[in-house]
């Protein structure tokens, strides 16, 4: 049983070819994001916990160009400071995700038989469980924050990372250069890490990129439903959990620069993602 | 083909018996005493202690344990709740009808309006229609659903408060209650299901039965629909599980978001108060709706096409 989205899988939904503007922009949005991210303490107008509360609500202005929240704190500030936790938790997940689905797909694919039999069914239930539910499972059982939420999403995309270098070793497995270092003796763990994992990881890399993006809102879902990184920490989910009551109030600025800044990070993203995958696409064809 | 089936129905039971496992045997990942786990931050009255040793058998081995509460899922008995004086099974059930009320809400959204801009971008291929419809879906899949429950709040509760922001509402109330939650759900879903539709779509229009169809004189919406549209089905139906345990998972978020009452939302405050018990219940129902609904899939595939069928036994 097969229980592989067929979208995540494949990428089957990438259709459009992305301008080369689109991309440039995209990759230029990341690079951004990563800057301010790496020098929010130097750069950011305000302290991200400053309470202000002469200050609530107002509007875009000199003093504050993303205006101010429910307790008068720099958006633009805890939007700086926030991007640090947003960004480095679905980075450290899928990291971990890739390192350990690299490797569980490599001994799948190499040790055949049982072995894969086993792993494959693993990966089966290990599908069944999607990262944010696995995440809140996580919150349940070793409490708020990000370690057991990060650690869970690590878990929950693995198996896709694995399938996905199963299938691709097995397909480079058949190739003649692999017979060829199998006739000269060398060891199939040997020529797997040190001559097949190179020849697949662009590929790899490409579908973990993609990952990255879906991590990003799984972990920003979680934070919105105030299981994840708990207040007054600045990150973009629980900025925008912190900002509802504004929402209700009729100031919804607080709440929209950090949605909009989940969402740029997630196209911008995606676009670098699929560029990669089609320009691999584009290279192994040729 | 019995045969067939009857494979999938023991994958079935053995993938739904290693998630249980996994979601029961999950507590015990946590370091010290299952017991004090359980009860933690509650005072541990004489009487409760009994009542959760009892419940969840910790007095006795970890197998037997596993067996009697596996056993007590079947009967639909998953003790009681920490955090409400009440059964987990009725509170569950006392939440069902809102979430499926929302999730066939979102449903009906998401098939009409993706099945029908797959199918106007894949019969547009290349023009104009289906470019637009590419950059819309493309856009649809970025939003996360508490980004647009965030934005449907402001601009259509607030704002123009044409929606109520909070609730369920009864009755016929429930469709303008459920309307924002239902739409903030679909966008993502569209996304993928748009794709999904408009591919498949394509691949079908390309094959020879096709041409052969055309060529034979028959009017282009009867080939449509009865030679591209039928094939292009399979492989759209196949997606049904990670849709439905995806619209599950994201209705908690989409519930909290806009305080309906139903099961996303009492996984969320079940995590949150550390009320465990519901917190099991509600990530193993999830759980098997996606295997079963996936199975169901497998074993209807070869009624939407026999073809699957025959390819299945000559392997």
């Amino acid at each position: 049983m097969t229980t592989v989205p067929v979208e995540r899988q494949t990428r089957a939904g990438r259709l459009i070819r992305s301008s080369p503007a689109l991309v440039l922009a995209s990759a230029i949005i990341l690079g951004v994001f990563v800057l301010v991210a790496v020098l929010a303490p130097w750069i950011a107008p305000y302290d991200p916990d400053a309470i202000d509360l002469a200050n609530v609500y107002s509007g875009p202005s000199a003093a504050h160009w993303l205006g101010t929240d429910g307790t008068g704190r720099d958006t633009l500030s805890r939007l700086m400071y926030g991007a640090r936790l947003s960004l480095t938790a679905p980075l450290l997940a899928i990291l971990v995700a890739t390192i350990v689905g690299t490797l569980l797909g490599l001994v799948a694919a190499w040790a055949g038989g049982v072995v894969d039999g086993i792993l494959t069914r693993v990966f089966d239930v290990l599908f069944a469980f999607p990262a944010l539910l696995l995440a809140m499972l996580g919150v349940a059982l070793f409490g708020k924050g990000l370690t057991a939420p990060v650690i869970a999403v690590a878990l929950a995309y693995s198996p896709y990372v694995a399938i996905l270098v199963r299938s691709l070793v097995l397909a480079e497995g058949s190739r003649p250069y692999v017979a060829a270092y199998r006739v000269q003796g060398f060891s199939g763990p040997w020529t797997a890490l040190r001559r097949v994992l190179p020849n697949v990881s662009p590929t790899i890399l490409a579908q973990s990129t993609l990952n990255f993006g879906y991590a990003l809102m799984d972990l920003a879902a979680l934070s919105f439903l105030g299981l994840g990184v708990q207040p007054p920490t600045a990150d973009w989910g629980a900025m925008i959990n912190e900002s509802r009551a504004a929402v209700l109030a009729g100031h919804p600025l607080s709440a929209v620069v950090p949605a909009i800044a989940v969402v740029l990070a997630v196209v911008a993203v995606n676009v670098v993602g699929d560029d990669l995958a089609d320009r691999l696409a584009g290279r192994t064809r040729s | 083909m019995v045969l067939t089936i009857l494979k999938r129905l023991l994958t079935l039971a053995i993938t739904l018996l290693v998630s249980s496992f996994l979601v029961f045997g999950s507590m015990y990942l946590v370091p010290g005493d299952p017991l004090s786990f359980l009860l933690q931050g509650r005072e541990p009255s004489p009487e409760a202690v009994a009542a959760v040793t009892e419940q969840y058998g910790l007095d006795r081995p970890f197998v037997v344990r596993y067996l009697d509460w596996l056993g007590g899922a079947f009967r639909g008995d998953f003790g009681r709740s920490f955090q409400f004086r009440d059964d987990v099974t009725s509170l569950v059930w006392s939440r069902l009808p809102t979430t499926m009320a929302l999730l066939v809400y979102a449903g009906l959204i998401i098939v009409v309006v993706g099945v029908i801009s797959g199918i106007a971008a894949a019969l547009h291929r290349g023009r104009a229609l289906d470019r637009i419809v590419l950059v819309v879906l493309s856009g649809f899949a970025a939003i996360p659903s508490f980004v647009a429950a965030i934005v449907l709040i402001a601009v259509f509760a607030v704002q123009l408060q044409w929606f109520p922001s909070f609730g369920a509402g009864e009755g016929l109330g429930m469709i303008p209650h459920l309307t924002l939650p239902a739409i903030a759900l679909a966008f993502t879903f569209i996304a993928m299901l748009g794709r999904i539709t408009r591919s498949s779509m394509l691949d079908q229009l390309g094959r020879e039965h096709v041409e052969v169809a055309e060529s034979r004189g028959l009017s282009r919406p009867s080939v449509i629909r009865r030679h591209v549209f039928r094939n292009a089905l399979g492989p759209i139906t196949t997606i049904a599980g990670i849709l439905i345990a995806g619209l599950m998972v994201s209705s908690t978020v989409v519930e909290q978001s806009f305080g309906v009452a139903g099961i996303g939302s009492l996984l969320v405050s079940a995590v949150d108060r550390k009320d465990f018990p519901v917190a099991q219940a509600i990530v193993l129902l999830i759980v098997t709706v996606f295997v079963v609904v996936n199975a169901i899939v497998t074993v209807l595939q070869p009624l939407i096409d026999p073809r699957s069928a025959a390819r299945e036994a000559a392997r």
